[in-house]
């Protein structure tokens, strides 16, 4: 009886010193008000260092069941990498710096330019527990500014402003987003090269126009805006793609051009172009196209002469908008096969000359090439980059013309 | 007698030997060993899953044949007290590794990119005991817990995959069998190390599960539970990194959300996700250190079995705790020895044990 009432209390004891060992998780904890959620890490070049790295958190309202979500709060130092930036940020607010929401990285043109994106990154993600899935954005102009035009509206909120890019590049895709992990990717074996978002700051976009909001304050509904000013929205947007050849930028795409590197990578959902529509020789207008990717299929083709042939099939169905009331089905479906699917190829192949001068397979073609390989080391030796000059693209567009069959006056 | 075996279903064993093969399977690997060669770990982890039952089945044959009750009757027959002795401590020793692992690479991964300001040794502190709990109480208890939980780290794994589905790109599996067929071919031999453990911990705790028919059950539904696990988180890691990246990568299933920059509140769900795979790598660890205890008592005879947990939940730990303080040189040395040789270690007492077995039947000097 009194063997189990000790091996009861031994057992009670292992449970009670368990149970202490459980609650050294809760060692060092930390209380989640304490800290300070840095949404963006920006890096301009510095002038005393190496680097003038940005950092933008999120600010949240402390006021329980406020409607607003917040704005943002900056912080910004000169260091040579961004741990030092850290350690003179981190003794000057009075909270812990948590790198756990960061989604982008921004960089400055002439950084990334440089080739120094590099040896930024070369940064410990898991020890700031960072995620790979943040993604890059390359500015015009420097970062600080670019930053600052993302807040410059009384409304503005980080969080939402990035959602609202991704939804953008869903919607027309006009921009080109890709995760860190990707750069990565990219620079490990080479099979393509990396594409990010470019933004620009434009001081002149009006974003606070002092419009009448209330009965008796404010001027009038039109503030102090004039005819032909751009009005609205942040300073800060995006404004194509910045694509690189290794870890360096080598070439800007527009926003069109943004589109249609996205419909050559297979990346394309929906968009809009506009291309001009002549009878006899006569430009009667512009017309819109609706675009929405049916097909894209991609190959490489290594011919035995060493010549390398990239083949993009591209199927995308075509509604047509604000067509010219002169041109009836029979022309409209005419101009849809043959105009604006050359237009489309022309532009396409465009875009991929303006990649392949820069030294940028940011069209992929490489890891459509890798399929060709039977082991690493032949696809090592193959040398993809260094060949990558000399690859010739084929792209063929195919319009399906959704209006076909109803009324040729849509009006 | 406190052997703490109880009696499990073939539910249990199932749900048990499927989590402990799967885990190791999972997490229990070497990235720079299993990457090396490309991404053909989808296919050469399930296949071998398949090896390593085909080397146990064998064994249970021989167990059938000789009316042993679990496999250290069998070590004792067939090699006798001594040589037995000296034959199971491989198997022992591997136990303890595919205890450790799994927990080593989740207590990695917790304190690199989970928790802020946190230890590593805290972490271990924090999650080892719950396993060391489980195996003090016995198979039982381990068994119950593992058909308890056995669903949630499949919904999680479900949850992970389909919800990182959209950054999966097929060029990644290319070239398609990575380094070639050789090596191809020794990956799926040389796995078997992380495979042959947990199956032999079936045939182990066989007295516990109700017969020799009951193991073998056990083993093939679990097998081929733990195959279709590997080949789907397999594949989804390959879909996802460039093998050159995963070899730098501790545990990849994790960090599978990472490539799509599109933020939703599903890929932020990773953080639930590992704590549930963690039940999972607790449960397996409890099983492998039980398994390894029993059969160390069972050869010794000895009548209770709690003094052997706790030795194997010591040397266990210390593993956990010190191998991060070790050189890493050595411990680069002792991880290829694992990886390349390590499978050698097992197949070799085995095969002696079956050989043994096999001509001591034919000369008639075994007993029924």
């Amino acid at each position: 009886m009194k063997k189990r009432i000790m091996e009861k209390i031994m057992g009670l004891i292992i449970l009670l010193i368990f149970i202490v060992m459980w609650l050294t998780g809760c060692l060092t904890p930390v209380s989640l008000d304490a800290y300070g959620y840095v949404i963006s890490i920006g890096v301009d070049r510095g002038t005393e260092k190496k680097y003038y790295i940005t950092l933008s958190l999120q600010r949240e309202l402390s006021e329980q069941g406020a409607e607003s979500d917040g704005g943002a709060a900056i912080l910004a130092a000169e260091a040579d990498c961004l741990d030092e930036a850290l350690n003179e940020i981190e003794g000057n607010v009075p909270y812990s710096l948590s790198f756990s929401r960061t989604n982008y990285f921004l960089f400055s043109r002439e950084v990334a330019e440089s080739g120094d994106i590099e040896d930024f990154l070369s940064l410990s993600f898991d020890s700031l527990k960072i995620r790979t899935s943040a993604a890059m954005i390359i500015t015009e102009g420097s970062v600080f500014e670019f930053v600052g035009g993302l807040s410059a509206n009384n409304d503005a909120n980080i969080k939402k402003l990035q959602e609202a890019v991704m939804l953008d590049m869903e919607k027309n895709g006009m921009i080109a987003m890709m995760s860190i992990s990707r750069l990565f990717e990219a620079n490990k074996d080479g099979s393509f090269d990396y594409c990010a978002a470019l933004g620009r700051f434009d001081e002149s976009i009006i974003t606070d126009m002092e419009e009448k909001k209330t009965e008796s304050e404010g001027k009038n509904p039109l503030g102090n805006i004039k005819l032909g000013d751009r009005v609205g929205g942040l300073k800060s947007f995006m404004s194509g793609a910045a694509v690189f050849s290794g870890y360096r930028m080598t070439e800007t795409l527009t926003r069109d051009e943004t589109m249609y590197l996205n419909m050559a990578c297979g990346d394309y959902k929906n968009g809009t172009v506009s291309i001009p529509f002549f009878q006899n020789g006569e430009e009667l207008g512009m017309v819109t196209l609706i675009l929405s990717k049916q097909h894209i299929g991609r190959r490489v083709i290594i011919n035995e002469d060493g010549s390398i042939r990239a083949e993009v099939d591209i199927r995308l169905a075509a509604g047509t908008h604000a067509k010219p009331d002169e041109a009836n089905q029979t022309e409209m479906e005419h101009w849809i096969n043959e105009t604006a699917v050359n237009c489309i190829r022309q532009k396409l192949n465009d875009v991929f000359i303006k990649c392949r001068d820069a030294g940028s397979d940011a069209m992929r073609f490489g890891t459509e090439a890798i399929k060709l390989f039977r082991s690493d080391a032949e696809w090592k030796e193959f040398d993809w980059k260094s060949r990558y000059g000399s690859v010739e693209a084929v792209f063929n567009v195919e319009l399906i013309n959704t209006d076909k069959g109803t009324s040729g006056d849509m009006q | 007698m406190k052997m703490r075996m109880g009696r499990i279903g073939l539910s249990e064993a199932v749900c048990v030997a499927a989590i402990a093969l799967s885990t190791g399977g999972v997490f229990g690997i070497d990235p720079v060993y299993a990457y090396l060669g490309g991404n053909s770990t989808y296919i050469s982890m399930p296949l071998s899953i398949i090896v390593s039952l085909l080397i146990m089945l064998p064994v249970l044959k021989l167990m059938d044949a000789t009316k042993c009750r679990d496999i250290s009757e069998l070590f004792l027959k067939s090699a006798g007290r001594a040589g037995g002795i000296m034959l199971m401590f491989p198997i022992c020793a591997a136990l303890l590794i595919c205890a450790a692992k799994p927990l080593m690479a989740f207590a990695q991964v917790l304190h690199r990119m989970v928790y802020d300001g946190v230890k590593y040794s805290s972490i271990i502190v924090f999650m080892f005991p719950v396993a060391v709990f489980m195996a003090w109480k016995g198979l039982e208890t381990v068994g119950r817990t593992a058909k308890c939980i056995a669903v949630l780290p499949l919904v999680a794994l479900a949850a992970a995959v389909m919800s990182s589905a959209s950054g999966f790109e097929i060029y990644r599996l290319f070239p398609l069998v990575g380094d070639g067929m050789k090596h191809f071919a020794l990956f799926a031999v040389s796995d078997t190390f992380v495979f042959i453990p947990p199956i032999a911990g079936l045939l182990i705790c066989g007295e516990a599960l109700g017969g020799n028919e009951f193991i073998r059950k056990a083993a093939v539904r679990s097998a081929f539970i733990a195959f279709a696990v590997c080949f789907i988180a397999q594949l989804a890691i390959s879909l996802s990194f460039r093998s050159g990246l995963l070899a730098e990568s501790v545990m990849p299933l994790y960090k599978i959300g990472f490539l799509t920059a599109k933020q939703s509140f599903v890929l932020r769900l990773d953080k639930l996700f590992i704590m549930i795979w963690l039940c999972g790598a607790l449960v397996s660890c409890a099983y492998c250190i039980y398994s390894s205890s029993l059969f160390f008592s069972k050869m010794l005879s000895q009548k209770d079995v709690t003094a052997s947990v706790a030795a194997s939940s010591l040397i266990t730990c210390t593993l956990l705790l010190e191998i991060i303080k070790v050189d890493n040189a050595v411990v680069e040395k002792i991880r290829n020895a694992i990886s390349y040789y390590g499978a050698l270690f097992l197949i070799i007492p085995l095969a002696a044990v079956c050989l043994l077995t096999v001509i001591k039947k034919r000369a008639g000097r075994l007993e029924a």
